[in-house]
């Protein structure tokens, strides 16, 4: 397996996107993602000032992290454009919640956010052998509902007016994904015969 | 506001018809601990069903008495019998929100409303208190007599997540429910947050 940044080593593999683990290395690139208020102004996180040294508390914090939490590349480069994860998992209950940041603004809109959920969402249902997985979302981020719908998350509802955005309250949109609904993917055959084939 | 206090002596925090709302004391740690072992109460409460010692329900209560979100016993009127607890966690002022939270540790005193009294007493205080925005809780599915009992509050369904809660051999939906500031008029502690003029 080749780990060298030019060639990441890739956990799961799609089609525009690879997946592979959080990276010591790439703190720099972290920090900068999310001291972008266009970035931040979507995500669940305050909009404040990022530090190398409060990002390294984190960082230190994803990389022993026994949550499943991913660094996001583009194929095509291999370059790093986002992270993914799944938190809280319950595996009394079969769930989680799902994450997702796409860091550079230059890879919005390619689909690389929708292909990530659903490698995402097959990761959780074939391997982790998750059935209901959930995300919220802000009303002020349509692009994000409609990539997790393509996805297949389904709609919950909505909370009213519970997230401030600057001067304006928005609604946060709850959905959730089931393992019936979605289909077996390569992983599932892999994860039950060790063949990709 | 009605002064009756509680078995300690102390006056009540928020005081309704048939239930009271009174600041938590350690000294109710046997109580806390029975309730928490009574699987009749825990199987709706989203907890892990392992028995509970004194000392997880120690240290649980220690994070309550000293957390900075507001957590109440539920205490009947007349008797002074404390109940259950009820509170909000997970306060943000930024977004103006947070989660609501009860249990009636006491099965004796199911059926008889006094669940919904100390929801609407904790709303109350939510948003004529504390100026809150979007009270939200879940519940599960299989506990239907309490989504009744939230809706009459004022609750309003959000929707449900499928089949997420474990309760035993069954998973179960989980619903989500939400109540907002502009559904509710202001209750008798808005009037207690800003008396009338010839009061002051």
């Amino acid at each position: 397996m080749n780990d060298t940044a030019s060639e990441p080593r890739f956990f799961i593999r799609g089609e525009k996107v690879g997946l592979g683990p959080m990276r010591k290395d790439l703190l720099e690139t972290y920090t900068r993602w999310v001291n972008t208020l266009q970035v931040t102004r979507t995500l669940g996180i305050p909009n404040l000032p990022m530090t190398v040294e409060r990002e390294q508390g984190w960082l230190d914090a994803a990389l022993t992290s026994t949550d499943p939490l991913f660094t996001i590349y583009e194929l095509t480069s291999s370059r790093p454009i986002g992270n993914t994860g799944l938190a809280d998992i319950d595996h009394a209950s079969g769930t989680a919640t799902f994450g997702l940041l796409i860091g550079e603004t230059d890879a919005w809109g390619k689909g690389f956010g929708t292909e990530t959920t659903r490698l995402m969402l097959n990761y959780g249902f074939d391997v982790l052998g998750l059935h209901n997985i959930d995300l919220q979302v802000f009303a002020h981020n349509p692009g994000g509902i409609k990539a997790y719908e393509r996805a297949g998350f389904k709609k919950v509802g909505v909370r009213r007016g519970a997230r401030k955005v600057g001067r304006v309250r928005y609604d946060i949109v709850y959905m959730d994904a089931v393992a019936d609904e979605i289909e077996p993917s390569p992983l599932h055959k892999l994860m039950q015969t060790g063949s990709v084939e | 506001m009605n002064l009756e206090t509680d078995p300690n002596g102390e006056p009540y925090f928020v005081t309704g018809e048939k239930v009271a709302l009174g600041t938590l004391t350690g000294d109710m740690l046997p109580l806390c601990e029975r309730w928490f072992n009574d699987l009749r109460v825990s199987r709706t409460l989203g907890v892990d069903w392992r028995p509970v010692t004194s000392q997880m329900k120690e240290r649980h209560l220690h994070e309550m008495l000293t957390s900075s979100n507001p957590f109440f016993f539920v205490y009947v009127l007349g008797t002074a019998q404390p109940i259950g607890i009820t509170g909000l966690d997970h306060v943000n002022h930024e977004h103006d929100t947070a989660e609501f939270s009860i249990m009636i540790g006491e099965p004796s005193a199911w059926g008889k409303g006094y669940g919904t009294e100390a929801t609407t007493l904790t709303l109350s205080y939510a948003f004529d208190v504390l100026g809150l925005y979007n009270v939200w809780l879940q519940v599960s599915a299989n506990n239907p007599g309490a989504v009744r009992a939230y809706k009459k509050t004022g609750f309003k369904t959000i929707g449900v997540r499928r089949r997420s809660v474990r309760i035993g051999r069954e998973l179960v939906d989980d619903v989500y429910m939400d109540a907002v500031t502009d559904d509710f008029q202001p209750s008798a502690l808005h009037r207690v947050m800003h008396p009338p003029e010839e009061s002051r």
